[in-house]
């Protein structure tokens, strides 16, 4: 075991780190450049995109994915890097020595972000969920076939399996094992940070230092602790819902990344976001797609907002050119051509196909695409933090207001600086505009002519209400505290909290609703899985059913005879799609198998076996002259056709 | 507390986490894969002859279990026994050889049955055996 978190450890070091620390020293010629924090998350999301690049680029170049080819590019690229750092470095690295309570305050909400996940995750650990099933087969065919699969869907996203099959071909840990969990939390965990550093960030922006910090903890209170079980965060840990959790680490660490462009005005963080769009483009297409609808929100802000200082406020010191030539400069256009180029010459992503974008946009096609209501909102992001997030919107527009105001007292009580106006208004349309523009996109998805299922999108909210209701808590705490003191503080400290906690912690409870002995059944189903592998031809077609065997998403792990292999019955209600008409063959050989239907779906797809659960839709299948029940345990059991009617 | 050690024991409560979800999840794995038994035929082959009949026990709990056997052919009994199986370990079985010969050279297709009983479950497999 101490060997295997070695391995683990050393695996996750030179993918998850090491890279993206050596490319980011050397770029930005400074041994911290960010900050430690920024840095290391910076370092981490960067090293998952070099991995990606690398390995599509070797892959694409005939070289077999081996432990040897993996590391041995990744340690040229780590060499490259440290070896321009160390002869165009600027400056000796700054020693941070900064004290402060709040950094205290920092860790505690971390530990507390950590421990409540760790609670979730540590009854549900043994692999079973169905999506993390379908990604595994990828991540082992990467493992098993040393070279990247060619998907033929657009559903799936090589970013989204690479770093699976990458640690576990450098670790020698298989798939079907806790290790792909541990990644999906520790890429969780480290989005907390990038929506803490994006908040602060942002907060720089328009506060004094101090006050930045204390929004970028309530943002990371807001976003760690409150609604930490709920997707997107912990039930997808579980779940195995690897793009959004990708993307809600890519996305917000993007923002970051151009939010400090901005404020440093430094051309290389921002060409180093543009590369994290290429990542972002090879790993999740619904989170490359609302990134894209939320950066169009951001220029329409962002052009409002313009239009508002220069002829309301009559500023005229606005600076469009400082903006422009941090993002259009020959950094941020050779990045971009960059990824072109690889898009058109190495991979394309697979859903970068006309009919995959003409199902995305479009008039919504079914109920589950019109929209949500305010209170499915509410529901899925949570109350408290839909609540304080819309006070963070007024209070971003108020202070907008204030800060180009010439004279006003709220300046100094909310401890508000006017850096520059386009700062400003980049700080004010970025935690503005990403909110709003998913808001409108799960709320009324026709008027911005989406077809995707809406409560998909609104998934996305999370992060950004996290951002606002830091604003909107720091909004209403600030005036109180900077007047008064005492029992007062603490009474209106406690009214703004307590629903919180309540509202927030309450899916904490559901840490133990699910039976572990249910996901003790899928060793059962692994084990039936192995003997179907071991046993049975690779041209001999198998059957499973999805609605009560546990953990079936798993077997094509074990077979490894393709994605589509073995064939699955399906949740009923998907067999009566009104949009896309499906077989029904996979359902009726279970739930008819002895019928005239039953038998020509046999005949047709040549299904020789069925692994079942016991006891659920195998009564036709014992009392039938046609099968033989070649495996059993306690709750798997297997039926194989026979050759002849007994 | 100075920002560097918090981010540190940030970053180190998010290793130890990680190594002991890795770790529960190991554990879990291995306490769940001792808690059943594996009865099925050693291949598929549904023609009469040694192969087909073999038959296997998987006693994968950690303490040795004794089975009760019964053979059946077309539900007549043919071979009732007690077996012992090790802890986590396999064992392959056929019926004996006059059994065997004697199925093999029966002139129709036939039900042939097995059946393990321990103390707590009983387990059942069967196939159609078709003679060549």
């Amino acid at each position: 075991m101490i060997l295997d978190l070695i391995k683990i450890d050393l695996s996750l070091g030179l993918l998850l780190f090491i890279p993206g620390y050596s490319v980011l020293i050397a770029l930005t010629k400074t041994k911290n450049p960010l900050g430690t924090l920024g840095t290391l998350v910076v370092s981490i999301v960067l090293s998952l995109g070099i991995t990606d690049f690398s390995l599509m680029l070797i892959n694409k170049l005939g070289i077999k994915l081996t432990p040897l080819s993996i590391i041995s590019t990744l340690l040229l690229i780590t060499l490259t890097g440290f070896i321009f750092y160390w002869l165009f470095q600027k400056e000796k690295a700054k020693s941070e020595t900064k004290n402060s309570n709040n950094w205290l305050l920092f860790f505690v909400i971390m530990a507390f972000s950590v421990f409540i996940r760790a609670l979730y995750l540590i009854p549900k650990i043994i692999p079973h969920t169905t999506d993390l099933g379908h990604h595994m087969y990828w991540a082992n065919f990467i493992i098993k076939f040393q070279q990247l699969p060619i998907y033929g869907i657009p559903d799936v996203i090589i970013g989204e399996h690479i770093v699976f099959g990458a640690v576990s071909i450098l670790s020698g840990i298989g798939i079907i094992s806790a290790l792909p969990t541990t990644i999906l939390f520790i890429i969780n965990i480290v989005s907390l940070l990038a929506v803490f550093l994006l908040t602060r960030e942002l907060a720089r922006l328009l506060f004094e230092e101090k006050t930045a910090f204390k929004i970028g903890i309530l943002a990371l209170i807001a976003i760690g602790i409150f609604y930490a079980i709920a997707s997107p965060q912990a039930t997808y840990i579980n779940g195995g819902v690897i793009g959004n959790l990708m993307g809600n680490l890519l996305v917000p660490t993007i923002f970051y990344l151009f939010t400090k462009a901005v404020k440093d005005n430094s051309a290389t963080l921002a060409s180093l976001g543009f590369f994290l769009i290429g990542v972002l483009a090879y790993t999740h297409h619904l989170s490359a797609f609302i990134f894209v609808y939320s950066l169009v929100g951001f220029l329409l802000f962002f052009l409002i907002g313009f239009l508002i200082i220069k002829f309301v406020f009559k500023n005229q010191d606005f600076k469009f050119d400082y903006l422009f030539k941090i993002f259009f400069n020959l950094k941020t256009v050779l990045t971009s051509l960059f990824i072109l180029a690889f898009v058109f010459s190495i991979r394309i992503p697979s859903y970068l196909n006309l009919s995959a974008i003409d199902t995305a946009v479009g008039s919504p096609s079914k109920n589950t695409r019109f929209g949500l209501t305010v209170n499915n909102i509410l529901e899925s992001t949570g109350s408290w933090r839909i609540f304080y997030s819309a006070l963070g919107l007024i209070f971003l527009a108020f202070i907008f207001w204030q800060i180009f105001k010439k004279s006003s007292s709220i300046k100094k009580i909310y401890k508000l600086k006017l850096i520059s106006p386009e700062k400003t208004l980049v700080a004010i349309s970025l935690a503005s505009a990403w909110f709003i523009t998913i808001f409108v996109m799960s709320h009324w998805p026709a008027l911005l002519k989406i077809d995707i299922i809406s409560g998909r999108i609104a998934n996305y909210l999370t992060y950004p209400s996290a951002i606002l209701a830091g604003f909107g808590v720091y909004a209403i705490l600030q005036p109180i505290f900077y007047k008064t003191r005492g029992i007062v503080t603490i009474t209106i400290f406690m009214v703004i909290f307590i629903p919180g906690i309540t509202s927030g912690l309450f899916d904490i409870s559901e840490t133990y609703e699910e039976n572990s002995a249910e996901m003790d059944k899928t060793i059962e189903t692994f084990r039936g899985s192995k003997y179907l592998a071991d046993k049975t031809a690779l041209d001999q077609k198998i059957l499973k059913d999805h609605i009560y065997l546990t953990g079936d998403t798993w077997i094509k792990n074990f077979l490894m005879r393709g994605y589509r292999e073995p064939l699955s019955r399906t949740l009923l209600k998907r067999y009566s799609d009104p949009v896309k008409p499906r077989e029904t063959c996979t359902r009726d050989m279970i739930a008819v198998s002895e019928s005239e239907i039953g038998k020509d779906c046999f005949e047709e797809t040549g299904v020789e076996f069925i692994i079942l659960r016991d006891g659920y839709d195998t009564h036709q299948f014992k009392t039938s002259p046609n099968f033989s029940k070649i495996f059993s345990t306690k709750e798997v059991v297997i039926f194989q056709k026979n050759n002849l009617a007994l | 507390m100075k920002k560097n050690t918090s981010v540190f024991l940030s970053l180190l409560l998010v290793l130890i986490a990680s190594y002991f979800l890795y770790w529960k999840g190991e554990q879990a794995l291995e306490k769940a894969s001792a808690k059943f038994t594996v009865l099925a035929f050693e291949n598929t082959d549904l023609n009469c002859n040694n192969n087909s009949l073999e038959f296997f026990i998987e006693n994968n709990q950690k303490t040795e279990n004794s089975y009760r056997i019964s053979i059946f052919q077309n539900d007549q009994s043919l071979e009732n026994y007690n077996l012992t199986v090790p802890a986590q370990s396999k064992k392959l079985i056929q019926p004996n050889s006059e059994i065997r010969q004697n199925l093999c050279s029966q002139k129709e297709s036939f039900k042939y049955e097995i059946k393990i009983k321990d103390k707590s479950v009983e387990q059942l497999i069967y196939k159609l055996i078709t003679l060549q």
